[in-house]
């Protein structure tokens, strides 16, 4: 009698601490991605023309194009021709607000072509701002006219 | 009066016996001493003594402490404590093992090793460090000390129970990091289960295990519950089409020099030695021609650096290096074209299995120019020009000699060569753990005559005890002091303990649980070389930590079977590999990625709504206009090609999943090209319910409704550069 209940309290002891070395194993570790809030996924950025390049050659060239001409390896898929931010007649036309809302809330937002997709949610404000920055290097111009 | 001066014969025998009755009574009282006062005793009192010095002092920092209830519990406590010690009377401390049916005493010097407050004092009073003998783990009503650090718990000596008083006991005691050993009995950790797989609180027996199996100690040897490898090293019967006899020598001759991390070790042959071995491994295959193919882009600049690009981008990386550390799952690429030529190089990228059917390197599935770019670029990477002098190796004298001295030093315990049989004929390891002294050849060495010295020492130089007389020919690993002193807490670990009673066999990792067998897959294929879990691994290929909940089950398992590019070739060169995962293999991992995202597998049913008519013109609406989906995806190659085609995404996508990932791409993937839409609820259902329903829609359905919205898309186009 004595001896089983010895038995029974050792093995719960026994399967208590697999249980938990189990549990704490790194190799076989569980997925952390869902814990983290979704504010956190979009990093904290600060403005600057090399974040703008960046970020522009990774989001933005496969349509716009690696130098920005419009000539992205995506274009010939796309109805319209995405638009050429090397032509500075074009770009000069556009201020800054402008671009900015373009990029953020995409084309149907300021009636412009409905392939371009709003970007801010997924980039953030500080990007958006820097990759204004970067079309004006590109376009080598500033804006003209304020509307 | 002389009369009385004389002895008489019966005052004689007075005088004997009174003489005897006083060396008896002398040696009565010698014997009742040395039984009063036996070793343990004298440690008893030194730790009565000891803990009466730390009562002292411990109460007279309490009655320093602030008035309080706390202030007398304590100084009540303490006072208790000192009554009890000023009571103490020397006894033997024994604990009955029922279970393991062994008489347990090391606690009767060992006074300290449950109580905290000895945590700072000397052996033998010490407490035992970590929390490994509280009640609830291995307390020591159950296991006593013997259990796990072995000796002779009998003993109430120090060499007695300690087990050194003659070196041919069985079971000495184990101290540091050989008590690790012990775990194995009860917790067993079979080569089933993945190399780096951890026993938490046994570290050094965690490494010394990975060691023995990554240095492939069971290539020769051979022990109980640990399966030998199909051959680790490459094969060797085609030897002929891939290096150069000359630089094969220098190889054996010191391969470390070579490849810093390799680990085909030193076997100290001569050089005539090597000679004969090179002579029969060519003996066995001709060296190929030089093909076109494979050198076409060779001395080419531009395919040179698209060759370097693309080791990176290929994700080759994520296996080999090319900086010279040799620190990765693959060999070190800085000297790869002194060992290979370009035409071996071009068949191994298309197809490593052809040459090496047991390889781990997968196949990249690479067009034929890509793979000339590579070849271009990896034969650029040599640090000198191998010395190619002719050497007579086809004298047929030598070539046996050399199939002799194959077998004879064991090439053939990692080598798939000519028409021997894997393996190597070295003394076994079955009951290497408890080896008795008489056993080893110590040779001149001047180490303790004990296994674990003998052990340590042969796992780090194994010719040390070589003389004359008796060679040996276990080859050197190259290991540290530290890695043998691992590899030898494993090593004690194989011994018999048929003691162990049914209630404590306890696996911490089951070898068929899911997990386990994922784990290891993913270990053997270094997944994690361009592949993250959790936050350990590369960043090459897709996060593997929600693929579960991502997937469709039985999509996942095609695609580990058969990899397929899911974005247009052209776009961007990654691709998963090709790794010939068997059937079992594939579902095990399907299911490992389930565990991993908590899903149910195998069962996986989409629940499946039909839309309204006014539900499906929102969506569609959504689709070509709102979000113009189309930019970016195409449908059976119809529209953008930066995402992947979505005409089969039904197949490929859980549909749950489709839903959490449209509502914040970003959360899965940190730079997914792939807008935050800022979609509604309703419009999140929709959008799931029409994306999953493309592989059900005719091609003249869709060609309708597309041309609908780019009609509109073209005619607004037109207005707006009208008004312009």
């Amino acid at each position: 009698m004595t001896n089983n209940t010895i038995t029974q309290k050792v093995c719960s002891v026994f399967a208590a601490l697999g249980l938990t070395l189990c549990l704490s194993m790194p190799a076989l570790g569980e997925d952390k991605v869902e814990e983290k809030p979704a504010e956190e996924t979009v990093p904290k950025y600060e403005v600057s023309i090399e974040l703008g390049r960046v970020t522009y050659q990774h989001y933005c060239t496969p349509c716009h194009g690696v130098k920005g001409d419009g000539n992205g390896f995506n274009a010939p898929h796309l109805l319209v021709k995405p638009a050429n931010h090397t032509d500075a007649k074009f770009m000069s036309e556009r201020n800054d607000t402008k671009l900015f809302d373009t990029i953020n809330l995409g084309g149907v937002e300021v009636s412009k072509s409905t392939l371009m997709p709003p970007w801010g949610m997924a980039l953030g404000d500080e990007r958006v701002k820097s990759i204004i920055l970067h079309l004006r290097e590109l376009c080598n111009c500033q804006a003209t006219k304020n509307w | 009066m002389k009369k009385s001066m004389r002895l008489s014969f019966k005052d004689t025998r007075l005088l004997l016996i009174f003489s005897g009755v006083i060396t008896l009574l002398v040696a009565v009282m010698f014997y009742i001493e040395f039984e009063t006062d036996r070793p343990w005793k004298g440690i008893q009192r030194d730790f009565v003594e000891l803990d009466e010095t730390m009562t002292e002092a411990a109460l007279a920092k309490a009655k320093s402490l602030p008035d309080g209830s706390e202030k007398d519990a304590e100084i009540a406590k303490l006072e208790k404590r000192a009554g009890l010690l000023s009571a103490a009377t020397p006894t033997i401390r024994q604990t009955w093992l029922t279970q393991f049916n062994t008489a347990d005493r090391c606690m009767t010097c060992h006074l300290g090793i449950e109580l905290p407050r000895f945590a700072d004092s000397e052996q033998p009073f010490t407490t035992h460090p970590g929390d490994h003998i509280k009640p609830n783990r291995h307390g020591t009503d159950a296991f006593g000390c013997v259990i796990c650090h072995e000796g002779q718990p009998v003993g109430l000596t120090v060499d007695e129970a300690h087990g050194h008083i003659h070196h041919n006991w069985m079971t000495p005691l184990l101290t540091g990091k050989q008590s690790e050993s012990s775990c194995e009995a009860c917790h067993a950790m079979s080569s089933k289960i993945a190399k780096d797989a951890v026993m938490t609180d046994a570290p050094s027996f965690t490494k010394g295990r990975s060691l023995y199996l990554g240095t492939n100690c069971l290539g020769c040897h051979v022990a109980d519950g640990y399966k030998r490898d199909a051959g680790i090293g490459p094969i060797l019967t085609a030897v002929a089409t891939k290096s150069d006899p000359s630089w094969a020598q220098t190889w054996v001759k010191n391969p470390k020099d070579f490849l810093a991390n390799t680990v085909m070790p030193d076997f100290e042959l001569a050089d005539d030695k090597i000679k004969a071995i090179t002579a029969y491994l060519y003996s066995l295959s001709k060296p190929g021609t030089a093909a076109s193919k494979a050198r076409k882009q060779l001395d080419n600049n531009e395919a040179i650096a698209r060759g370097e690009k693309n080791l990176t981008d290929l994700g080759c990386l994520g296996c080999h290096s090319v900086d010279g550390k040799d620190e990765g799952f693959g060999p070190d690429l800085s000297r790869v074209a002194e060992k290979t030529t370009p035409e071996w190089l071009y068949a191994w990228i298309e197809d490593p299995t052809k040459y090496w059917p047991e390889t781990n390197m997968p196949k990249l599935r690479v067009p034929e120019n890509e793979i000339q770019d590579l070849v271009a670029y990896l034969s650029t990477l040599q640090k000198k020009t191998a010395a190619t002098e002719a050497q007579a190796l086809t004298d047929p004298e030598l070539i046996a000699q050399g199939k002799k001295l194959t077998a004879e030093t064991g090439c053939t315990g990692c080598h798939n060569i000519g028409d021997f049989a894997i393996g190597y004929n070295a003394p076994p390891h079955d009951g290497i753990g408890q080896k008795r002294v008489d056993e080893l050849v110590f040779g001149d060495t001047k180490i303790g005559h004990n296994l674990a010295d003998w052990l340590a020492l042969k796992v780090q130089n194994p010719r040390a005890f070589n003389t004359e007389d008796i060679p040996t020919l276990m080859p050197n690993f190259g290991l540290t002091k530290e890695e043998s002193e691992d590899v030898l807490t494993f090593l004690l670990s194989i011994r018999n303990r048929n003691n162990i009673p049914e209630g404590f066999v306890k696996s911490l990792i089951d070898p068929t649980a899911t997990s386990t067998i994922g784990a290891r897959i993913i270990e053997e294929s270094n997944c994690l070389g361009c592949h993250k879990i959790g936050d350990k691994g590369g960043t090459v290929g897709p996060d593997l930590s929600f693929q579960g909940e991502r997937i469709n089950p039985q999509w996942m398992t095609d695609f580990l079977m058969n990899p397929i590019k899911i974005r247009p070739e052209g776009i961007e060169p990654t691709r998963m590999p090709t790794f010939g995962f068997k059937t079992e293999e594939a579902e095990a991992l399907t299911a490992y990625f389930a565990d991993l995202s908590k899903v149910s597998y195998p069962y996986y049913q989409a629940e499946k709504k039909n839309l309204s008519a006014e539900d499906m013109e929102k969506a569609w609406k959504i689709y070509f206009q709102t979000f113009s989906c189309q930019s970016c995806h195409a449908w059976n190659t119809k529209g953008g090609i930066i995402g992947p085609d979505q005409s089969d995404l039904a197949k490929r996508l859980r549909a749950e999943w489709v839903k959490k990932y449209l509502e914040n791409p970003q959360k899965f993937i940190a730079d997914v090209q792939m807008p935050n839409f800022e979609m509604y609820p309703d419009e999140l259902e929709v959008m799931t319910q029409l994306i999953m329903s493309f592989n059900e829609i005719p091609e003249a359905v869709w060609d309708a409704i597309k041309k609908r919205w780019d009609d509109e898309l073209l005619a607004k186009q037109a207005a707006e550069m009208g008004s312009n």
